[in-house]
This record gives C-alpha cells, sequence and structure tokens, in this order.
C-alpha cells in the first residue's frame, strides 16, 4: 500500500492505534501522509470501477442487441456469439470491475467473508471451465480434424482463454485477501 | 437449323405442288378427259408429294436422338449439384463408382447425374492410361471427348466461363477463405433435401459427418448437438483455395431421424478445434453465419 514513500504503513497503523504524547507530532504527521497515500489508490480504483460498469453494461448490451440471451435463438452465428461474449467480452469486462473493487473497497471486500467464499468458488469454477473447454476443443481437433495443427490449436484455445483465466486468477486473489494479510 | 430450313423448303415445295395440283383440276374442268401424258404427271405430282410429306420424319428421329443438354445450366449450377453428388461417388478399389439410384432417389436431374457418370468414366479411364503407359504427369495424356458428350459439352461451358468475383483476385483485402469485404461465398449455400434413410444418423456419419460442437449451433457448449452435423472441408473461391477444415458441409436431420439435409461449403463454426487462416477469422465466420 502507498504511504507517501516515508513511513511502512503497518507502522504508522501501530502508531495510529497506540498514541503516546511522545509520539503525538509524529503520529499526526503520520496520519496526514497516511489519508494521502489511500486517497490515490481508491480515486484510481474508483475511476476503474466505473470503467468496469460501462464495460459491463456495453457488452451486455451488445449481447442484448445481438439477442444472445435469447436461448430459443439457434444458429452458428448466435452460438458463436455466445462464446465471445461468455469467455472474453464479459470477463474481460469484468476483470476490469473487479481490479477497480479491489482498489476502491479492498477494506470492505477484506472483511466480507461471504464475498471471498463465493469468489473462490466462482474462481475455481471458471478455472474448470476454461480447462475443460480448451481439452474438448483439442480432443475434437484429433477426432474429426486428423489432429491437423492441434498445438496450434491448443495455444489458441489457452490465448482465448486469458480473459477467464485472468478472471479466475483474480477472484483467487480476491478470496485469499484476508490471509495475505 | 438445318431442320428448320428443310422444313421451310418443304412448305415451299407443298406450296408449289399445291397450286400445280389446284391448275390441273381446273384443266381437268375444262378438259373432262385427261390422255395419259397429263394422268402420268399427276401421278408423278402425287408421288413427289407424298415423299416431302414423308420427308421431315427423319428430322424429328434426329431431334429425338440428341440425347440430354446442359442447357439452362451454368458453372456455378453445375458446380453445386456435383457437391450434392459428393457422397454418391464412392471408390471401388481404384475407380470411381457413382451411385445412380441413389442419386436419382435424391432428386438430382438425369442430366447432371449423367454428366457425373461422364465425368467418372473419363476420370477412370485417365487412371487406366495412366497406369497402362506409365504417365508421370497428368497433363501429358490427351483422351478425345468425343466419347463423353455432355462432358464436352461442359468443357465448352468452361471454356468461356470467367467467374464473377475473379474481377480483383489481387486486392489486398481479398483472401481465399473469404473477408468481410469479399466474403466466400458471398451467398446462402443451397441446403438441398437429401432423402429419406432408415437411420440418418448413421448414414451422415458413415458419409463423414460428425455432431456439431455444442457452441457452433447455439447450444450448450460442452453437449454436441443432436440434429445438426459438420464435415470439414477446403473450399475452392474466387480468390483461391482455403485449405480443410476451414469449411464445411453442414448435415442436417430430423428429429424422428429419418430425413437428411445438405448444405454445402460455408465457413466452419467450429472455430476452436482448427487453427485460424489468419487473427480474425473468428469474428469474420461469426458475421458470415449472422450475414448469410
Amino acid at each position: 500500500m502507498y504511504n507517501g514513500g516515508m513511513i511502512p504503513t503497518k507502522r504508522v497503523r501501530i502508531l495510529l492505534s497506540g498514541r503516546k504524547p511522545s509520539v503525538l507530532a509524529f503520529s499526526l504527521e503520520a496520519d496526514f501522509r497516511l489519508s494521502g497515500g489511500e486517497k490515490m489508490p481508491r480515486i484510481v480504483g474508483k475511476i476503474v470501477l466505473l470503467i468496469g460498469l460501462l464495460a459491463t453494461v456495453g457488452v451486455a448490451g451488445w449481447a442484448f442487441s445481438h439477442a444472445l440471451f435469447d436461448f430459443t435463438q439457434k444458429g452458428a452465428g448466435v452460438g458463436l456469439g455466445r462464446v465471445f461474449f461468455f469467455f472474453l467480452y464479459l470477463p474481460t469486462a469484468l476483470c476490469v470491475l473487479i481490479g477497480g473493487v479491489l482498489l476502491a473497497f479492498r477494506d470492505r471486500v477484506t472483511e466480507n467473508g461471504v464475498v471471498k467464499t463465493g469468489a473462490l468458488v466462482v474462481s475455481l469454477l471458471l478455472l474448470l471451465v476454461a480447462a475443460g473447454f480448451t481439452m474438448e476443443n483439442v480432443m475434437n481437433n484429433i477426432r474429426y480434424y486428423g489432429g491437423e495443427g492441434a498445438l496450434g490449436v491448443l495455444i489458441q484455445n489457452l490465448f482465448f482463454d486469458l480473459p477467464l483465466l485472468l478472471l479466475s486468477g483474480l477472484l483467487f486473489y480476491l478470496s485469499r485477501l484476508g490471509r495475505a494479510k | 437449323m438445318v431442320g428448320i430450313f428443310r422444313i421451310e423448303i418443304f412448305a415451299k415445295i407443298s406450296i408449289i405442288n399445291m397450286s400445280a395440283q389446284k391448275k390441273q383440276m381446273l384443266n381437268s374442268e375444262r378438259m373432262p378427259k385427261m390422255n395419259t401424258k397429263n394422268k402420268f404427271l399427276f401421278f408423278m405430282l402425287v408421288a413427289v408429294m407424298l415423299t416431302i410429306q414423308a420427308a421431315p420424319a427423319p428430322v424429328q428421329v434426329s431431334a429425338a436422338q440428341q440425347g440430354p443438354s446442359l442447357r439452362g445450366y451454368t458453372v456455378e449450377t453445375i458446380s453445386a449439384e456435383f457437391r450434392r453428388l459428393d457422397h454418391f461417388v464412392t471408390f471401388k478399389g481404384e475407380y470411381q463408382v457413382l451411385d445412380v439410384a441413389g442419386a436419382r432417389s435424391a432428386g438430382i436431374a438425369d442430366v447432371i447425374i449423367t454428366l457425373a457418370q461422364d465425368v467418372v468414366e473419363y476420370q477412370n479411364r485417365m487412371r487406366e492410361v495412366v497406369k497402362a503407359q506409365d504417365v508421370k504427369d497428368v497433363e501429358e495424356l490427351d483422351i478425345p471427348l468425343t466419347e463423353y458428350p455432355l462432358l464436352a459439352e461442359f468443357d465448352a461451358i468452361l471454356q468461356d466461363y470467367k467467374p464473377s468475383g475473379q474481377v480483383e483476385p489481387l486486392a489486398p483485402d481479398t483472401h481465399p477463405c473469404g473477408t468481410y469485404s469479399h466474403p466466400v461465398p458471398n451467398y446462402t449455400p443451397p441446403r438441398p433435401y437429401i432423402g429419406w434413410y432408415t437411420n440418418a444418423h448413421n448414414t451422415l456419419v458413415s458419409w463423414g459427418f460428425h455432431q456439431t460442437a455444442g457452441y457452433a449451433c447455439g447450444q450448450d457448449p460442452f453437449v454436441p448437438c443432436e440434429l445438426d452435423y459438420t464435415r470439414g472441408r477446403g473450399y475452392s473461391g474466387p480468390y483461391g483455395y482455403c485449405s480443410s477444415p476451414r469449411f464445411r458441409d453442414q448435415g442436417s436431420r430430423n428429429a424422428g431421424n429419418h430425413d437428411i439435409w445438405i448444405q454445402y461449403g460455408e465457413p466452419n463454426p467450429e472455430i476452436f478445434s482448427y487453427s485460424w487462416p489468419y487473427w480474425d477469422w473468428g469474428w469474420y465466420v461469426q458475421w458470415w453465419h449472422d450475414t448469410y
């Protein structure tokens, strides 16, 4: 955490918790530095959060305009649109959104056990989905297309899974925040 | 042309004969008794008339003997029909065999089947000649097309054929597999009904199809499509050849597992199971399927 570049954050907190008259002047100075140091990430976090929200709303709007949520619609175009939405656009937007939440409301997230447990479960599920999808596609390549460029297909799928893996990693990090402290 | 010309001549001769006959009748009114010379002329005229009336018959016979023609077909329609014949052509040893009965039951026109037979026979003969003469280069072969009248006609059509899409083959925004500005194909391929089969699923699988990946037909991405089938293939378009399996034939069957339809040649939507020809191919395929 940024602390003005002078005093380690933990030490500042210790100083603030047990304010002694002898160190009052020093702690006041530290308090000032702490407030300035925490403000910046929070402001940046709120901006990132806003961008993430706008991106999420944007991709959701795109999905609605392409009738991706109308599950009675079938066909290759709609199917591929859904894959792009759930594997690429939405995870990318959610990565920005969660990054913003982590920067702006880190303390609240750290204290909320339900959010952390949920994040861990979703993180593992996303990892499973990404791994399962990649494995299935590589298997299909071997089974139906004679393994033509199987390694390329694997790399291509992993590259395509990046937003999902990144989101999974971010949620996993979020779920471990309390323990890190 | 020759037939019409002949008919015109015959009509003129008939009119002349009729007028001659009329004159003769008038003369006979004037002259109640016909002399031997006139009688001879009259019988000669009747004989000539009968000959003339019998003459057009050979013209009709020759028209009937002309056989089927590719009139009304274009290179594109013939190519599309040939794609429908794909699974009716099999190999028996080294030689190709066309399942004529199967093709007929699929509703393919007789003229196309006859043309396909010509092609199959010609190719089999090529193979025989290559084997017998140990020819290395197929271009060295000189097998006349005279024995294959429909193939000769198709060859003549091909000589004059200029594909409409080849006006700018080297434009920078073209690609053999297609681009947004120059999609391949730039139309919705026809989806003909192939026929009724006792087990449509097994039939499609025996033709090289597999059940399409779930995401490529708009269903659960982890469950293969039930009624939708894919057979990977390459595609020769106006900008070159796009290698297999970037294109596909899409087979579909009804829920009763009897009726089969096949759509020949479209970008393969199983985009995660093969390497892409260029970096944004996946988005292009989605766009193509949304558009056509």
